[in-house]
Parts: structure tokens; sequence; C-alpha cells
């Protein structure tokens, strides 16, 4: 066997992952879950950021312009350390939004990843998602911010503030 | 913004004139051209044309009766008196003009055969402006980039057509679409900057 086959052959038959992120706005109510089990994290964070103009400002097309992204979880488990979300799905449930980052190829490549806010897709419209949940230091925030074209008027860069101010 | 503004706002002015300009060479609205206030075959500005006529004869002397240019008789120069032209008094004789107008002068030329207008056969008045432009209205007349739509419609009065006059409501109206038409095409083609971006926050 070659050597490294059969650690990539049980990763391809792992079940794909899918978080649930429950909060009712305390760490109390605050909840993650992976595949139905109790995922026990220290941080849980997410960023994505779409691809600008040549100025630096978002633009209209989402994550059809490509972007960069990286999401994981840290485990209270010092053996496991971060845990990579992607491929895999995530549900964010926060008190006013509700937000769903899905991205199912293997290679986690950007152009795959799909993201609904209030059950509505905005995958074209997505310009940038930050989550950044650490129970270490007591740190909470996270925001969507999406692109709406409008045909009269200008432009609108919406942020969504998930957690946090 | 504000240079893709006056730049689309100039060629709107641009057009503006040329279009008046044109139709109104066409029309002998200036003076020269077509035939409508009496004089004959000018082509340019103002009747500079040699035929022109401009004051109304469609003959081609200029002051008074007989072929020659300054008095009659037919020889210019016998000597009958002690004038060096044969002739005694002011130059000229009473020769009659028979145009009832100059142009831009605010007099009415009615027309010689009746035109179709109204619904009917009448006869109408011209006035020598733009307001004459609706007796055969156009559909661009309708669009404030045409001079003629400055102007009221024909009215009747003592049984006939008179070109109505200037309209400032239309007027008004006209810079109103003018402006909304000009923020319109930036709103459309003015990407980039020119567009805006509005930043919002919501919870």
């Amino acid at each position: 066997m070659v050597p490294g086959m059969c650690g990539r052959r049980i990763n391809f038959l792992r079940p794909m992952n899918y978080f649930i992120f429950n909060t009712g706005g305390d760490w109390d109510s605050t909840t993650l879950y992976n595949n139905g089990q109790e995922f026990l994290a220290n941080q849980l964070y997410i960023k994505l950021e779409t691809s600008r103009d040549y100025d630096g400002r978002p633009m209209r097309g989402g994550l059809r312009n490509g972007g960069d992204a990286s999401a994981y979880a840290v485990s209270q488990d010092d053996s496991v350390g971060q845990y990579a979300i992607f491929p895999g799905k995530i549900d964010l449930e926060v008190p006013t939004h509700k937000v769903t980052i899905e991205n199912t190829s293997p290679m986690f490549a950007i152009e795959f990843t799909r993201v609904w806010l209030d059950s509505v897709e905005v995958t074209e419209q997505v310009t940038d998602i930050e989550v950044n949940v650490d129970a270490v230091n007591n740190q909470v925030s996270g925001y969507i911010t999406v692109y709406k074209p409008h045909f009269l008027g200008a432009d609108e860069v919406a942020t969504y503030n998930l957690l946090g101010n | 913004m504000r240079s893709k503004f006056l730049s689309v706002l100039a060629v709107l002015v641009l057009a503006f004139a040329v279009l008046g300009t044109a139709d109104a060479q066409r029309r002998g609205s200036f003076g020269g051209g077509g035939r409508s206030f009496g004089g004959g075959g000018g082509h340019s500005f103002f009747g500079s044309s040699s035929s022109g006529g401009s004051f109304g004869s469609s003959s081609s002397r200029s002051f008074g009766g007989g072929s020659s240019s300054f008095g009659g008789g037919g020889s210019s120069f016998s000597r009958s008196s002690s004038s060096s032209f044969g002739r005694t008094g002011a130059f000229g004789n009473s020769g009659r003009i028979n145009s009832t107008s100059i142009n831009g002068g605010g007099s009415y030329y009615r027309s010689s055969s009746p035109i179709y207008y109204g619904g009917g056969y009448n006869h109408v008045y011209f006035g020598g402006g733009y307001g004459d432009y609706w007796y055969h209205p156009s559909w661009y007349y309708w669009l404030p980039f045409h001079p003629a739509f400055y102007y009221n419609q024909p009215y009747m009065y003592d049984g006939y057509y008179h070109p109505g006059g200037f309209s400032v409501f239309r007027f008004f109206l006209g810079i109103f679409v003018i402006v909304f038409v000009v923020w319109l095409l930036i709103k459309i083609f003015g990407g980039g900057s020119g567009r805006g971006v509005r930043y919002t926050s919501y919870r």
C-alpha cells in the first residue's frame, strides 16, 4: 500500500461536516454542533472576503469574483487543534439572522462556496463574512456584507451585524 | 461626477443647437431658403442672395422701376438735367414694396392657399418662428430637444389660425425633462466612481 493512501481514503469517506452554530446572545445559550454531536470548542473563526476592484472597494458579483476564505473551529481537545469546517456546511443561527455557508469541494475551492442569508442565496452579492467566537479571550464579533446593485440610485453595500455590537 | 454631468449636458446642448439650426435653414426662418416670407431663391442666412428679394419683390430690381439701377428710363447716362444721372429729386421712385413681413419683425404672413390643419383646410398665418412648425407637426416636436417644443399649438382667431407663442410652462417642463434625461444617463452608463456606493448597516 502506498503510504498515505489509507489516511486519504478514510478522510474521503468521512461524512461531510455540517456545523450548526446557535446563540441566543450570551455564552450560556451558545452551542456548536457538528453532524448532530456537540463540538466543544474554544473558538469558531470564519473569514471570507471576495475580490475588490482596482481601488479596493467592494464590487458587484460576489463570489463570482473569487476571493479568500478560512474557516475553522478550535477544539477544546488539544489533540485536535484547528478543525477545518470545509468541505462542509455551517449554519450560523443568531437572534436576528441565519447565515448558511456551504462548500462541498474537497479542496475547498472558493468558487464553489455558496452563501445564504435568511434563506435567500447571496452568493453573488456577498462581499465579506467574518465571525469570531473566541471563548478563551471572551470576544465575539460577526457580520456579513452584501453588495446590492440598484438600477436607479447608488449601489448599496449593506452590512448585517450578526454578533457583538 | 460633475465632469460627466457637464459632458452629457454639453452634448445635449450641442445637439439642440444643431437640430434647431438645421431645421431653420431648411425652412427659411432666418431669411434665406424657403419662400415663407416673399423672398425667393435665397439660400443663406439673412437673404444675401443676389436674387433674393429680401423685401418681398420677386423681381431683380432693387430700388424702383426700370431696369437701371438708379432710376427710370432705358438709358442710364442720358444727360437731360444737371444731374449726372439724368434725374432730379431723391434717389429712386416710389417703387412698391410688396412684402408684409420682415424676418423676425413680428409681422404675420397669410398663407396664399389653405393648408390642412385643425381637421380641415384653413387659411393660416405664419409668424416666422418655431410656432409655425406646428402647422405640420412631427413627432420630434414633442421632444424638448427641438425648439418647436417650446411653442404652443396654433390657435384659431378671427377665422384664421395663428401660430402659438412661447410657452413658459413648456420651457420649465423642458428643463425638467433634460435634467431628468441627463440624470438617467449618468445613472445607467456612469459606472465606476460616478455611480457612487452607499454604505449601510443593519442589525
